[in-house]
């Protein structure tokens, strides 16, 4: 334990030098808290005012597949929020099958719906049809999305390709499954139209990451 | 509770103390914490990597790393278990930039191909002796270019200039000479 390296006390006697006071960051689940909280505000309020919820969703929500299809993907947002706020600062190593379990009611939700190709819940109909509800369901992540780049950064993450991927992900996954309620519900339009912009932002969340986080030489 | 497990834990309360002193700008715990700290992260970076220049290296950008994340140290929260997940991730980032050339030497004069097809055959042969016999094989020039780049840590660029040839040709000389290396090992291996 007490074998001397040359370099690494060059190294401490620079850091000590470089030395500053600073404020330490909010612990990851008040951060989370508060982000899911201003999230989910934000866009129930943008949501509806600009149209509302689908006519006959009461009905729908009866079918027991529909309501757990809908389950899961609200029950994605604060799980994939949450993971990302948690690997945005170093912490314990987590074990992957815990990682993936964070993920699964969102993969669950769109197999469920991708399921609906074979046997459909409901039949055609243009109840509730929101013009543009997969550009909504872009431009409403963005902010959410700076936001959330914004705080990542000011943290220390490490794993920063997949939380690039995770913070796509966390800023749409709401506003799609809000459109799953208000806009129409047929499975080839859900799947492009409020699954397929998820997939955007999240891509797009990536490409940017791989800039952002990019450690300087 | 064993007395080396209290001990530990009692390593780890005294480190989170003089964090949270760093955190609030105290010179002093900075300096003891780091200078605690840096034997405790090399042994845990040799025992997971053997060639020494490596460790030393990894463990100059993770202390750098450390200063760059205080911040998000939580006294709270377990003090190893922060410390280790920079480390590692740093170990990890490192090995990957390295896995991404060929073949590295070490300075200690061994043979390691990253790709591991022969790596347990390369790795009995790490006698520098043996492998400095092998090397005066080469045609003198070649000596001369693989030294440089896998024992001295010149950038091909370096070489390039210095040998008044194209960076491409070092490369191609280089990945020439390390498969004339590796030829020659495996077949003295196999004579054994």
């Amino acid at each position: 334990m007490s074998q001397k390296h040359p370099k690494s006390s060059a190294t401490i006697n620079k850091l000590v030098d470089e030395l500053n006071p600073v404020k330490r960051i909010f612990n990851f689940k008040k951060r989370f808290i508060a982000w899911s909280i201003i999230h989910v505000l934000c866009i129930l309020l943008i949501m509806f005012s600009t149209g509302s919820l689908r006519p006959n969703l009461i009905e729908q929500i009866k079918q027991p597949l529909f309501f757990l299809e809908l389950l899961l993907i609200f029950v994605s947002m604060p799980l994939l929020a949450f993971l990302l706020f948690r690997e945005s600062t170093p912490h314990k190593k987590q074990r992957p099958f815990k990682t993936i379990l964070y993920y699964s009611p969102f993969i669950f939700s769109v197999v469920l719906i991708s399921l609906q190709f074979f046997k459909p819940q409901f039949e055609f109909s243009m109840v509730g049809k929101r013009a543009y509800c997969g550009f909504e369901i872009i431009l409403y992540a963005i902010p959410l999305y700076l936001s959330l780049l914004y705080l990542v950064k000011k943290a220390f993450p490490l794993r920063k390709k997949s939380l690039s991927f995770l913070m796509g992900l966390s800023a749409s996954t709401f506003t799609s499954a809000m459109m799953n309620i208000s806009c129409i519900y047929e499975v080839k339009h859900v799947l492009i139209w409020h699954i397929g912009p998820i997939f955007i932002v999240s891509l797009i969340s990536f490409v940017v990451g791989l800039f952002v986080f990019k450690e300087k030489k | 509770m064993s007395s080396a497990r209290l001990s530990v834990s009692q390593t780890e309360l005294r480190w989170s103390a003089l964090m949270t002193q760093v955190q609030a700008g105290s010179k002093s715990s900075y300096n003891t914490l780091l200078n605690e700290l840096s034997p405790f992260l090399y042994n845990f970076l040799n025992k997971r990597i053997s060639y020494i220049q490596a460790t030393d290296d990894i463990l100059q950008e993770v202390l750098i790393n450390l200063h760059k994340a205080r911040h998000t140290y939580q006294p709270d929260k377990s003090f190893r278990a922060w410390v280790l997940a920079i480390t590692r991730n740093k170990m990890i980032d490192v090995i990957r930039k390295k896995t991404r050339k060929e073949q590295i030497f070490s300075n200690q004069g061994e043979l390691i191909d990253i790709h591991g097809a022969d790596e347990k055959n390369i790795n009995a042969k790490n006698s520098s002796d043996d492998l400095q016999k092998i090397i005066k094989n080469l045609p003198q020039k070649n000596q001369k270019i693989l030294i440089l780049a896998k024992v001295e840590g010149y950038s091909i660029t370096e070489i390039a200039k210095k040998h008044n040839m194209s960076p491409n040709a070092i490369k191609q000389n280089i990945y020439r000479s390390l498969v004339q290396l590796k030829n020659e090992v495996v077949s003295q291996e196999s004579y054994q």
